[in-house]
């Protein structure tokens, strides 16, 4: 029985067969599961060398966004104090807008608000529409103050108009900006 | 220097060695490269031709090549030289290749005539008796050509050699190793490189067809596949093992630094975002500024000025429109001045003019 097996195992057509099946079982078995498992962790040690930061390294890293963090909080914090927060700025600001027009002898006869858009998602932007009487002195005085205040309002469009000797009439268009 | 060329040629000679083999010597295939064809296995004889050029020569060599082969499938050498009255003496050398197969297997082919002369020209002699594994033979150097004469032999030609010159010729004895070790001294010496057929360039031509199914060459590809794969994976593993270690070791200070950075970057935001809105701030209130400094005033009136996002327009009465024109032209704030309409002659003689300009923001 054993030689007669023996001499069938001899044979080349089922020598190579079992060669060949043996082959064919290694590759589908081991070969391309080795080389999935391969590329995956060549894939993974190379995610991982990103991370490769000497302790030493990361102590100075932190330091020194420590320093510039400080440093662009204080900026930001000096900033922000030209940027109101917006604590219910539609109906604040008219009333904000009339005293100080009238600081500059600027009669108000209208002044509307409305909401903008904008792509600022750390700001609101607010529209407010203004109609008014004064000598272009004190208006143009009013510009400049509103412009360049600390917390300042943008002069979108200004339109005067009238006769000399009389007062001017204005319309103004201002934008304002307010933290959200 | 003399040490190193000294040690590169017994690495060579060494080299050599290993691929030297005789031909006719076993009924295998050989695997080495180099023949050495024994005297005994090949027929020579020479001839002299007188010819015009060499290219004449060679035709008829090759002619002669196949005309006078004394076998039916010859493996061929010859060797020409210029003699003094203007003709070519030519050597040739005759294998049978049907009964000596395995000259066709080697690359390069040398003949024992050759080794034989370079043995007498290394040792400065004009003859030497030789003990080899062929046997012991005397070779004598007449006229720059080796001739040889077996000591058993009784011949005429050898009787009259022996005769003549037996009691002067030195004794050689030479071990197989050092037959070898002058072979490849004369392959070294590159004086082969003049004969023909030295370099076997069918045997060159031939592809060498690699048996795939020959189970020790498969043992070979197997184990060095397997090596490969288990070199290959011990170090991914021991990589890995490597980085996970650090990267760990450093995750606190890590995660840190990345709350931080988010944090930086989120401020930054927000900073870049209120500075842009800052920078980008209206400048109208420096348009009084600039109608104040046109000293010549031409007396001029504003019935209507507009501001628009940065435009200026400017409508009213003036006497000297030039003039305004000219210092707007001038004045670093204003660019793209133009007339929006024709200047008209107004009843107080003045012109009324419109114009527009955009207002930079530059300090």
């Amino acid at each position: 029985m054993n030689s007669n097996l023996k001499e069938e195992l001899q044979k080349p057509i089922v020598k190579y067969g079992i060669a060949g099946a043996a082959v064919l079982l290694a590759l589908q078995h081991v070969i391309v599961p080795w080389f999935e498992w391969r590329n995956d962790t060549v894939d993974e040690l190379h995610v991982k060398s990103g991370m490769l930061v000497s302790p030493n390294e990361l102590e100075g890293a932190i330091e020194e966004l420590t320093v510039k963090n400080d440093e662009l909080k204080s900026e930001l914090a000096a900033l922000k104090k030209r940027f109101p927060k917006d604590d219910n700025s539609n109906v604040k600001l008219p009333t904000e807008i009339r005293a100080l027009f009238k600081q500059f002898d600027v009669a108000v006869n209208r002044v509307s608000i409305t909401e903008l858009e904008t792509q600022l998602d750390r700001l609101n932007l607010y529209g407010i529409s203004i109609e008014a009487n004064g000598s272009a002195d004190r208006l143009f005085s009013l510009v400049s103050k509103l412009e360049n205040d600390a917390s300042f309002f943008i002069v979108d469009r200004v339109t005067l108009y009238g006769r000399k000797g009389q007062k001017m009439k204005v319309r103004m268009e201002l934008q304002k900006y307010v933290q959200r | 220097m003399k040490e190193l060329l000294s040690k590169t040629k017994l690495k060579a000679i060494d080299a050599l060695t290993k691929q030297i083999a005789f031909v006719g010597q076993g009924d295998e295939k050989s695997a080495k490269r180099i023949g050495v064809v024994p005297k005994g296995l090949y027929l020579s004889f020479e001839r002299t031709y007188k010819v015009i050029s060499k290219k004449e020569l060679k035709s008829i060599v090759e002619n002669e090549k196949h005309m006078r082969s004394p076998f039916a499938n010859s493996y061929v050498f010859y060797r020409t030289k210029a003699l003094n009255d203007g003709s070519w003496l030519v050597k040739y050398h005759f294998i049978d290749v049907d009964k000596y197969p395995d000259v066709s297997d080697y690359k390069l082919l040398i003949l024992w005539d050759d080794i034989a002369q370079f043995m007498l020209e290394k040792r400065s002699a004009e003859s030497l008796i030789l003990h080899t594994s062929f046997g012991r033979e005397l070779a004598l150097l007449t006229d720059g050509s080796i001739r040889f004469a077996e000591l058993k032999a009784q011949g005429l030609k050898e009787r009259l050699l022996l005769g003549a010159n037996e009691k002067t010729h030195e004794e050689v004895q030479l071990s197989d190793a050092e037959v070898l070790e002058d072979i490849s001294g004369y392959l070294l010496s590159f004086q082969w490189v003049g004969i023909s057929g030295a370099l076997n360039t069918d045997a060159w031509k031939r592809k060498q067809g690699v048996n795939w199914l020959n189970p020790q060459l498969a043992k070979v590809l197997g184990l060095v596949l397997g090596g490969a794969i288990v070199v290959e994976s011990l170090f991914l593993l021991a990589s890995r093992y490597y980085m996970d270690n650090v990267v760990d070791a450093a995750a606190e200070q890590r995660q840190q630094y990345s709350a931080m950075k988010k944090t930086y970057l989120g401020q930054l935001d927000t900073y870049t975002q209120l500075e842009d809105v800052v920078i980008a701030k209206s400048n109208a209130a420096s348009i009084p500024e600039i109608l104040f400094h046109f000293d010549n005033k031409a007396d001029l009136r504003i019935d209507r000025l507009d501001y628009l996002g940065g435009e200026v327009r400017i409508g009213g009465l003036i006497s000297n429109m030039d003039a305004l024109m000219a210092y707007l032209s001038s004045h670093k704030n204003v660019k793209g001045l133009e007339f929006m309409s024709p200047i008209t002659p107004d009843r107080s003689g003045k012109d009324r003019f419109s114009i527009k300009f955009e207002l930079l923001n530059e300090q």
